[in-house]
């Protein structure tokens, strides 16, 4: 027997142990694995790269594009011959997610010509690689009955009209896009409006939003405005809301902001300033399970925050709280990004007794350092000797990521009995007998 | 220790400790459908596996019987390595093509899971890290693609890049 007679279904579970790269070597070698190969399954998969306009012109580019669902086309001068192609071979696919990175104009073009063409498209990703002084009147009008989710990179002017569309996110916030988002209302499940560039059109977005009713939004991405009046106003119009996110400029945050948010559960605060005593309060009253504090500061350095709620946690840098780590006892999961000199030591002491309760741990530093867990082996402590044998206190935790820290000559035999099955070291030195008594230590692993 | 009998489709019949047997989730529902489990007198037919085959795989799952059942359902992510074959079954594996062909289908027809991943894993082993010119000499695939489909398919597939989020 040859294995081309094995019924195809047998065919597809080998493959499935193959990855990409190798299953399209196989595809190769003769006609049956080719068809085996191209599935309509594998085609789901498929990127199809356009990085030229003359990749159009080559013989089977029809053939291709019909039968993949993903497509990117990259920034190229497309002719109004080469578009009609275009749009001809795409007639009656059914494309589901199409990137473009060009130019604005190139960008309105394609888009013009292809969306009427695709109409079981649900993701667009549009990226505008003009700069924005560049940046001209022409409007690029995205006009589609399918369409779920866009993503809207660069600077230009997008008219939005699609009645399906859940999923909004951009950086370009301007009048046009204002309003586009203005006639979303009732329809979006989640907005993202990020970027740094703090945008002067903030608070007629403010406006919009605090405006308007946003019955199904459940996630929000924004840019603080100057004043939280605007953020008050516009969280009372979403019933829904379950995350936010809100990017400050080290602003007080008092908590009082997103107060007006109820069903809120996960909350990120990038770059603000959070007043220790007002927060604490605003924890208590709320229902948060999720918390990311990102290069924020607390105002006081004596009282740590609370929170009885809190299952999840994100600090980065933890530096802001390397003393006095939140007091949250019913955490789950932590995640924390520390620097060179952060007291790896001192910060597993305190994780140890705070949170009983703890099931993954991530304790990692920023790139281009090294933090050290070094032992000290003349401590008759064992926990200063070893400060990773703390780990077995903590009988929940089974999942554990280690980046960028110094590990060698740690004792890991000294956390027998702990339960972690899952251990991820990226970019860790570690000796020899080191990583053997760890495989030996963690019997679950 | 209680047994049951196997019959390979060229009439040989296995005598099989009850708990060997039930590694193949095939045997298990027909045992259950018959109604079979206190009655050991009866002969199992298998028309789909030969004696060869199913002494192989007697053989491995006598090895196997204490491994923990794998629920396919318990949230985990599919196991996609081909790097953590056990000693033991890198051995079992040393057999011609033919045999191994066998053992697929039958580990297929009997439902018998973690010889499905063994075999095909060792497989898909054997096409890893090989030029379609050396898979076919391995596999003895005739090439019945002309040099002008050759280089149509090469390009298509220069066309291609795994998608990184899958859309729905």
């Amino acid at each position: 027997m040859n294995i081309s007679e094995l019924p195809p279904e047998m065919m597809d579970k080998i493959f499935a142990y193959l990855t990409f790269r190798e299953r399209l070597q196989v595809s190769r070698t003769c006609k049956l694995c080719h068809e085996l190969i191209f599935c309509p399954q594998f085609c789901k998969r498929l990127f199809l790269y356009l990085r030229s306009s003359k990749d159009l012109e080559k013989p089977y580019a029809r053939e291709m594009l019909a039968r993949c669902r993903n497509i990117m086309i990259m920034c190229s001068n497309y002719d109004d011959h080469q578009l009609r192609l275009l749009k001809d071979y795409m007639k009656g696919t059914s494309l589901k997610l199409l990137k473009v990175w060009a130019e604005n104009h190139t960008a309105k073009r394609i888009l013009e010509t292809i969306l009427k063409a695709v109409p079981e498209l649900k993701n667009l990703h549009l990226v505008l690689l003009g700069k924005s002084d560049q940046c001209t009147d022409e409007i690029i009008r995205i006009t589609h009955q399918k369409l779920k989710r866009a993503v809207l990179i660069g600077h230009g002017n997008y008219e939005i009209e699609c009645s399906k569309l859940t999923v909004l996110r951009s950086d370009q916030v301007n009048e046009k896009m204002v309003r586009s988002i203005g006639c979303l209302q009732g329809q979006l499940q989640v907005l993202q409006l990020c970027g740094y560039r703090h945008s002067p059109h903030i608070g007629a977005v403010y406006n919009v939003l605090s405006h308007y009713h946003w019955d199904h939004l459940r996630e929000l991405e924004l840019i603080s405005s100057s004043t939280t009046d605007g953020l008050e106003k516009s969280l009372k119009q979403m019933p829904c809301l379950q995350k936010l996110s809100l990017h400050g400029n080290y602003q007080i945050f008092t908590g009082e902001e997103v107060g007006a948010a109820t069903c809120l559960s996960e909350l990120t605060l990038r770059g603000y300033c959070i007043d220790t005593d007002s927060f604490n309060k605003f924890l208590t009253r709320s229902s948060l399970k999720r918390i990311s504090l990102l290069n924020c500061i607390c105002c006081s350095l004596e009282v740590p925050l609370k929170s009885d709620s809190i299952k999840e946690l994100t600090l980065e840098p933890m530096t802001m709280c390397q003393k006095l780590l939140p007091v949250f006892p019913s955490l789950e999961k932590l995640d924390l990004q520390g620097m060179d000199k952060t007291d790896c030591h001192h910060t597993l002491l305190q994780i140890c007794e705070y949170y009983p309760k703890l099931e993954r741990l991530t304790l990692c530093v920023v790139p281009g350092q090294i933090g050290t867990m070094r032992p000290m082996p003349d401590s008759t402590d064992v926990t200063t000797k070893n400060p990773i044998s703390l780990l077995k206190k903590l009988d929940k935790l089974n999942v554990l990521h280690i980046t960028r820290i110094d590990l060698t000559g740690i004792d890991w035999t000294t956390c027998e009995g702990s339960n972690v099955n899952y251990i991820h070291l990226k970019r860790c030195s570690i000796d020899g007998t080191g990583a053997e008594k760890l495989v030996r230590t963690f019997k679950h692993l | 220790m209680p047994c049951i009998q196997l019959q390979s489709s060229d009439g040989e019949i296995f005598n099989v400790e009850f708990e060997i047997a039930m590694c193949s989730f095939t045997i298990k529902t027909m045992m259950v459908d018959l109604d079979l489990e206190d009655n050991c007198e009866e002969v199992v037919p298998l028309t789909n596996v030969d004696s060869n085959i199913l002494r192989k795989i007697l053989q491995w799952a006598n090895y196997h019987k204490d491994d923990p059942e794998a629920n396919p359902e318990d949230g985990k992510p599919v196991d996609r390595r081909t790097d953590n074959i056990c000693e033991w079954d890198q051995e079992f594996m040393k057999v011609d093509q033919q045999t191994l062909y066998g053992l697929i289908k039958a580990a297929n027809y009997l439902d018998i899971r973690g010889l499905m991943a063994l075999t095909c894993k060792t497989v898909a082993n054997m096409m890893k890290g090989k030029t379609e010119e050396q898979m076919r000499k391995m596999f003895n695939i005739q090439n019945d693609l002309t040099p002008e489909e050759e280089q149509q398919i090469r390009q298509e597939n220069e066309w291609c890049e795994e998608v990184e989020i899958v859309a729905d």
